[in-house]
């Protein structure tokens, strides 16, 4: 009877000692490994390959991606004929797995806040792992609105940016108040004839 | 003579046993934030997080997982030994020894979690532990941006057999009595009385 209560105490003991000894043997030599897997590390560090490693903490992909919301990519095009403007942002899928990039929205306003009108993005994209998208965001603006600026602005460039910019991508939502998007070049030409940048 | 057999206790052997089968496949609880932008499946036996498509264990939480492992082994096939001779003056010893594990592993996952949950919301990202809630990052981390996710907090199927398994192990202890003085009853009542030897 005593020889089992013995048995019992003695497995309880290997059970939970054996297996984190052994673990512990196994990383002697970087202990610091036992809590900071690889690719913690590199998420730490921003992002990066971080190599294949052997052993139960092993990835299915080989590094971690640094994840950025979507940045503007070049200059807005403005159309004065149909009063369409459409804006490019630029869209890296750092993921192992495709990614839907579900909504954008903004308002365009002049540097003193003056509203032009709104932009948004037209369809929901999927972005394969690893492949870099340019989304383009598109929206009418105010025809009265730009040729009376184009009246008063005689320099040509007329700097736009966005205001309360919500992007939904992969489920995260991000709002940004205030980004500067560039600006509308030679505006005096575009009051008279389609096709200006 | 009938073979006495403690059902319930057999009960719990093998639900604690199909528990730890399931749990080496599903996690016990599982975090998902956005469109699995990160994922994060805790368990006793199998803790893995899934940070922006890659996969991986912590080492120490890894031997940790290997611990519960071979500790809802050992617990499971000694309550279905006990079970089986649960009248045998070692049974106690079985029992004693297999029916607290899975209330251990099921209570110090459950303090475990809430833990983390607790020190995640003094950080400001309070997270469900059941449910859905729209989580929003602390400004300091997001450099003026707003940043918010949808995270679902969820306990799955494993979870709620390691439950059940825990429940039917405690009801094993407590039969345990009954099986007991069941026996020493009918001991009592078979055993013929002793009378002195009378002679010719």
């Amino acid at each position: 009877m005593d020889k089992v209560k013995v048995a019992l105490t003695v497995l309880s003991i290997m059970i939970i000692i054996v297996p984190l000894v052994a673990e512990v043997y196994a990383y002697k030599d970087n202990l610091l490994g036992l809590v900071l897997p690889p690719q913690m590390k590199n998420l730490m560090n921003g992002g990066g390959n971080s190599g294949t490693s052997a052993g139960p903490q092993s990835s299915a992909s080989p590094s971690l991606p640094n994840f950025q919301i979507p940045q503007p990519a070049g200059q807005p095009k403005y159309n004065p004929t149909t009063g369409a403007f459409t804006y490019p942002f630029n869209f890296t899928n750092p993921l192992s797995t495709e990614i839907s990039f579900d909504h954008l929205s903004a308002q365009v306003v002049t540097e003193d806040g003056t509203s032009l009108g709104n932009i948004s993005m037209p369809q929901t994209i999927s972005i394969p792992p690893g492949a870099n998208s340019v989304i383009n965001a598109s929206g009418n603006l105010n025809p009265d609105a730009v040729n009376q600026l184009a009246a008063q602005n005689t320099g040509g460039n007329l700097n736009i940016a966005l205001n309360n910019v919500n992007v939904d991508v992969g489920g995260v939502l991000v709002h940004i108040d205030h980004i500067d998007a560039g600006s509308i070049s030679n505006l005096q030409s575009l009051t008279g004839s389609p096709g200006g940048t | 003579m009938t073979r006495k057999i403690n059902w319930i206790g057999l009960a719990a052997g093998i639900i604690t046993l199909i528990a730890l089968a399931i749990s080496l496949y599903m996690p016990w609880w599982q975090l998902t934030v956005g469109q699995s932008l990160i994922k994060i499946n805790a368990s006793p036996v199998n803790t893995n997080f899934g940070l922006f498509g890659t996969q991986f264990t912590i080492p120490l939480i890894w031997a940790l997982n290997l611990v519960t492992i071979l500790t809802f082994s050992a617990s499971g096939i000694i309550m279905l030994i006990y079970s089986l001779v649960p009248t045998k003056p070692y049974a106690k010893h079985l029992l004693g020894f297999s029916y607290k594990k899975p209330l251990y592993s099921v209570v110090s996952f459950v303090v475990v979690l809430a833990i983390i949950l607790l020190i995640a919301g003094h950080f400001g990202v309070y997270l469900p532990l059941n449910g859905s809630a729209t989580v929003t990052l602390p400004g300091s981390w997001t450099m003026g941006a707003t940043v918010s996710a949808l995270v679902s907090g969820t306990f799955q199927l494993p979870f709620y057999l390691a439950v059940v398994a825990t429940a039917l192990c405690i009801t094993a202890r407590l039969y345990h009595s009954h099986v007991s003085s069941a026996l020493s009853e009918s001991e009592s009542t078979t055993t013929p009385p002793v009378t002195a030897a009378t002679s010719v």
